[in-house]
């Protein structure tokens, strides 16, 4: 198993059109994803290969697509969103950076039931071996039994090459995006891998700002909690100052890495204080369990 | 982005927020002028979008012609988040009875916008009880009841509290239409019967700006600016101006930060956080080694990039060319990781740099770097 995609994964790409979508799309065939079907509103046709359609509806009802990665430009995103949603579709993935945030507010409260939206600013999803609805680098990725969730793209490629190097596979990795309003939040992603029965043990890959940190400290206080490996980024950064992401700000106190890291280890998860330390801390695990 | 007070009450007070009267002013006689059309004691108080003001001697009040030259000159002269003002604003001081807190925010925690209300406002709210919270409903109206209950027992006149709700309204409307991400009013001034906003502090969601073409419009011609938003509107890169020595060019925020702590970690500091991401292009690049080599602290630079949907190869041609172009000339160290990497190496190679594949790696050599240039100096 693994969460959120798998082989049985029927994946749209909305503005399949668009040259970054094209290459994207390439790269996720070749991966082993099944695309089956592009949508581009008033371009219906072919491309890449692939059926294009004007409207989601369509293309769900001659597809059977379960799954879209939505790659349209901040403008028409949140429209985008709203016609998968409309259109029945399960998974919405937007990797796109610079969603307003009344409209990242608006489409999380669409978000309710068995619908999930992962985004905004994340690289998306990768089930190694099975299934991938992102972009991130597939040379980081090798099949196992290790949950990964991150808060930044890079962080976790960065982070999964050094796993699956070290022989810590994964089972899904989910980046769920540094924007204060996001689809999939820290509480939801840790809840799909609790009820994994493939994932073994869980990372967590923090940063700076923001409070997701102490929803992984609440999952830890449930007596059947999987067991956690932390890494919050940003030990160096200074207080006050918006650094990337926009929740990468340590507003309050509780949002610094200190607080953080200090949380994550009185509540039970082993934090590595360094990139080196994070296969180090879970090579260390599973030789004791 | 945000707007300076000025804007911000010219903003505000077209949705119907009442605001002190007030008048720009560069010059000492557009300041006696400003002031004697007003009437003194005065309110001297400088304009650029940073908060802090009052504590870095920003904000001066002057009774007379004299007072409001000094004033002025010692004004202009602050400097806040790396910006000084070239223009005040010229407003009336007369002491409230009361000082109240009023804000439209948006809480992550509460997944919308809420207002944000205390009896206590003015430099006293930070140290105060915390406001009360009232949540927008997610139909983003506002739950008037909730506010005014909140008023009524902060044992506020009736009068008082019913003006507070139609600012709630006021406000509510502004942050709708104008995509704010923060309206903040502190202090309200509470005159007799009379309410009025003494400070306003408005930001705009940047993400909203295309859609937001007036506003955007009214901020990118005013003066100062904070050279973060200068930089993004320009070249769309993340940059934040740090202390250290050793300049790092990077490509997402999560490694970014991780790069910064290891550099830390390595006894030196970074020069900068400078995140290119969303511009991983020739131009990007021309304009992130343009900062670095301008900047006299930055000693070495690190090239870190571990690209996903950014090929590292085209990183590598456009990078390796604008250095041979001589485009920054201090030392540079590769690490260039993710998609197309052995492509990128050979790049690196022919043209004299080799490439480090681990960030750690890579970090002890720019330190090397740096310490050698230091001891050369």
């Amino acid at each position: 198993m693994s969460i959120l995609i798998d082989e049985t994964t029927r994946l749209l790409v909305q503005g399949i059109t668009g040259r970054m979508a094209q290459v994207v799309t390439q790269d996720l065939m070749q991966y082993g994803t099944q695309v089956v079907g592009g949508v581009s509103p008033g371009r219906a046709g072919k491309s890449i290969g692939l059926p294009v359609f004007d409207f989601v509806a369509e293309a769900v009802e001659s597809t059977d697509a379960n799954a879209t990665l939505v790659f349209v430009p901040p403008e028409g995103a949140a429209g985008a969103i709203d016609e998968a949603i409309d259109a029945g579709i399960r998974l919405i993935v937007y990797p796109g950076d610079g969603l307003p945030v009344s409209d990242a507010v608006r489409l999380r409260r669409r978000i309710t039931g068995d619908l999930t939206m992962v985004g905004p600013n994340s690289p998306g999803i990768i089930s190694p071996g099975k299934s991938k609805v992102g972009f991130m680098p597939s040379s980081c990725f090798r099949p196992g039994t290790l949950g990964v969730i991150s808060k930044s793209g890079s962080l976790s490629y960065e982070v999964s090459l050094r796993l699956s190097t070290s022989g810590l596979g994964q089972s899904t990795v989910v980046g769920i995006g540094g924007d204060r309003i996001k689809g999939l939040s820290t509480a939801e992603a840790l809840e799909l891998f609790h009820a994994d029965g493939d994932t073994s043990a869980i990372l967590y890959l923090g940063e700076i700002g923001g409070l997701d940190e102490y929803d992984v400290c609440t999952y830890l206080a449930r007596g059947d909690a999987k067991p956690i490996t932390a890494f919050v980024a940003g030990s160096a950064a200074p207080a006050g100052r918006k650094l990337g992401h926009a929740s990468a700000i340590i507003g309050g106190p509780r949002e610094s890495h200190s607080a953080k890291t200090a949380a994550l280890a009185q509540s039970g998860a082993r934090v590595a204080r360094t990139l080196q330390e994070i296969p180090e801390l879970l090579q260390r695990r599973s030789v004791v369990s | 982005m945000q707007l300076n007070e000025h804007l911000s009450k010219r903003l505000v007070e077209r949705f119907g927020v009442p605001c002190n009267r007030g008048s720009i002013a560069k010059s000492e006689a557009e300041a006696v002028a400003g002031a004697k059309a007003i009437g003194y004691p005065v309110g001297i108080k400088a304009q650029l979008p940073a908060s802090g003001r009052g504590k870095s001697g920003a904000i001066l009040s002057a009774a007379n012609p004299s007072e409001v030259r000094n004033a002025l000159a010692k004004v202009l002269n602050a400097h806040i988040d790396g910006m000084t003002p070239d223009s005040v604003r010229v407003e009336s001081w007369t002491q409230p009875d009361s000082e109240i807190f009023l804000a439209l925010a948006f809480s992550a925690e509460h997944g919308g916008p809420v207002v944000m209300f205390s009896p206590n406002g003015g430099v006293e709210i930070e140290q105060g009880d915390p406001p009360t919270i009232v949540p927008v409903r997610p139909d983003l109206s506002l739950d008037a009841a909730k506010f005014l209950r909140a008023t009524l027992d902060a044992n506020l006149p009736r009068s008082t509290s019913r003006d507070l709700l139609s600012m709630a309204q006021a406000l509510l409307r502004a942050y709708i239409s104008t995509d704010a991400t923060l309206i903040e009013l502190n202090p309200v001034g509470i005159f007799g019967a009379e309410i009025m906003t003494l400070d306003a502090r408005v930001i705009i969601d940047d993400n909203s700006l295309f859609r937001q073409e007036e506003v955007a419009g009214l901020v990118r011609a005013s003066s100062p600016r904070p050279p973060e938003d200068i930089e993004r509107d320009r070249s769309r890169l993340e940059y934040v101006p740090l202390n250290g020595a050793i300049g790092l060019v990077s490509g997402g925020a999560g490694m970014t930060l991780a790069a910064m702590d290891l550099i830390a970690e390595s006894g030196e500091q970074p020069a900068c956080f400078l995140d290119c991401s969303a511009n991983p292009t020739r131009d990007g690049y021309a304009r992130a080694l343009t900062i670095l080599a301008d900047s006299s602290q930055v000693k070495a630079t690190l090239i870190s990039i571990f690209g996903g949907l950014t090929l590292v190869d085209k990183v590598a041609e456009n990078l390796c060319g604008l250095l041979a172009d001589g485009a920054y000339e201090k030392p540079v160290t590769f690490r260039l990781m993710g998609s197309n990497v052995e492509q990128a190496e050979a790049i690196l190679a022919s043209a004299g740099y080799s490439n480090h594949r681990t960030i750690e790696g890579a970090v002890e050599a720019v330190v090397k770097q740096a310490q050698a240039v230091r001891n050369v100096a």
